[in-house]
């Protein structure tokens, strides 16, 4: 068993460690650095904390979409599985339900990369801008 | 590019170069380095001769391999831009001499206003009606630029005039797709899109900014008073520019507000259309939806470069995970058509 403080401990202080005594003391391009490390440090930290089941469902959803059976590893299934439909959907194979199909899953797993890296991002619909053809 | 210990020895340089390009003695002084986090150096200095002190800016290019078209390309189309009428700024010297500052560069007219977005977005909260003038501007701006015809921009910045500009931005997108480190179903679903639902090709090519975008112009209290940075100034379709500027990315949380965080669409397309320029509703959209699907893809390759260690930088790294944004936005904008 690892000892305290625990890995989101560590992330938790390193956080901490920019936000109150870095970013206090730096300007220009030192300044944005830090902040760029800051967040990605928060991003670690929702990662380690939603990344597991995430990639479980987007791996339920990809086996679904493209009609395969799940595998025991879900992080290199996904991956493939990932690299299958990107292949798919750039040959133009399948008709318009199942690329509706595709676009469903993926605004499923945008959402959850979205919730790691910038949450909140999808209060916006962007409804009120889209054109009909 | 220059640091701050570098700027006396700059300063020194600019005058060398100034007073034998003017013909007088000039002297170079209260150097400020800008553009934070950019690769290429854009310094703001004040020239004093015998007929008073000049605000000036030098911009010095990066090294060869990232640039895209050249100095006297850019410079060729900030010349014709300002004679058409957009705002820029005022050229007054281009130099190809690597020897001054290990780059080519040019300097022209130093223009007031801030640049950042929060500055800019911060602006337009304290003055009632300047989003909404500088909306109007924009539209005007572009339709200035785009009053230029393709065949007398310079030649380096010209793309092929016989094949369609939806058509030539699909090929390049899909080069770029090719370069990323995974599989992206995302892009490869928006791609489908433009492919399936590209748009007539425009009455003619134009000149296209490329990039006129919230972090790209100098406003002021009094609205917008330069756009900035033509080094990616091409030929093309005029709905690239109306597209970019409207990218959701370039709002800054100003969601509702279209063209970049302070402008409903509507005030740049009346005075767009009013300045002469041809609005067509469905190549607007076709262009958002490919600007959206280029700047993720971008993003994307800025992390490619970190990772390879082409150009290892920490905000490169970050712009990784930053694709995702776009790839929500893309999403939404396909999805009640697809």
């Amino acid at each position: 068993m690892q000892d305290r403080p625990s890995a989101a401990e560590l992330l938790a202080t390193i956080e901490e460690y920019f936000r109150a005594e870095v970013l206090p003391n730096v300007t220009g391009t030192l300044r944005y650095h830090t902040l760029v490390a800051s967040n990605m440090v928060r991003i670690l930290a929702r990662e380690a904390e939603q990344y597991p089941a995430a990639l479980v469902a987007e791996r339920a959803q990809l086996c679904d979409l493209l009609a395969v059976a799940p595998e025991v590893e879900a992080s290199t299934q996904v991956a493939v599985l990932n690299a299958q439909l990107a292949d798919q959907l750039r040959a133009g194979q399948g008709d318009e339900g199942f690329e509706r199909a595709a676009l469903d899953v993926l605004l499923g797993t945008t959402l959850a990369k979205l919730a790691i890296n910038k949450p909140g991002y999808d209060s916006y619909d962007m409804a009120v801008e889209v054109e009909t053809p | 590019m220059t640091h701050l210990r570098d700027l006396d020895d700059m300063g020194k340089a600019l005058s060398t170069y100034l007073t034998s390009a003017w013909g007088r003695t000039v002297r170079c002084h209260d150097l400020i380095e800008t553009s934070v986090g950019a690769r290429r150096g854009n310094v703001l200095f004040q020239a004093t001769d015998d007929e008073g002190t000049h605000d000036l800016v030098v911009t010095v290019y990066p090294p060869a391999d990232v640039v895209i078209f050249g100095v006297e390309a850019e410079t060729g189309a900030l010349r014709l831009a300002e004679a058409a009428g957009a705002p820029v700024a005022h050229v007054f010297e281009v130099c190809e001499d690597t020897s001054w500052f290990g780059e080519p560069f040019f300097i022209s007219q130093r223009m007031p206003g801030v640049s950042l977005p929060k500055d800019i977005l911060r602006l337009v909260a304290a003055h009632e009606g300047l989003g909404e003038r500088m909306g109007r501007q924009v539209g005007a701006g572009f339709a200035a630029i785009h009053s230029v015809p393709a065949d007398q921009c310079p030649e380096s910045m010209r793309y092929p005039l016989d094949v369609a500009p939806s058509v030539q931005s699909l090929s390049r997108i899909r080069e770029s797709m090719d370069e990323l480190l995974q599989p992206a179903p995302v892009f490869e679903l928006g791609l489908r899109w433009l492919e399936r639902n590209q748009p007539d090709a425009p009455a003619r090519h134009t000149m296209v900014h490329g990039d006129v975008r919230n972090g790209n112009i100098l406003v002021s209290e009094r609205g917008l008073e330069a756009m900035l940075d033509w080094e990616g100034c091409h030929t093309g379709d005029p709905h690239e520019d109306l597209g970019w500027v409207a990218l959701r990315t370039w709002r800054f949380g100003n969601d509702e507000l279209e063209v970049g965080g302070f402008s409903p669409r509507r005030q740049m397309v009346e005075a767009y259309e009013e300045g002469g320029g041809h609005f067509d509703p469905h190549s607007y959209h076709w262009w958002k939806v490919m600007g959206t699907l280029r700047w993720g893809v971008g993003l994307s390759k800025q992390s490619v470069q970190h990772i390879q260690g082409t150009y290892r930088n920490i905000a490169m790294a970050g712009s990784g995970r930053r694709a995702v944004e776009l790839e929500y936005d893309l999403l939404r904008l396909l999805d009640p058509v697809v």
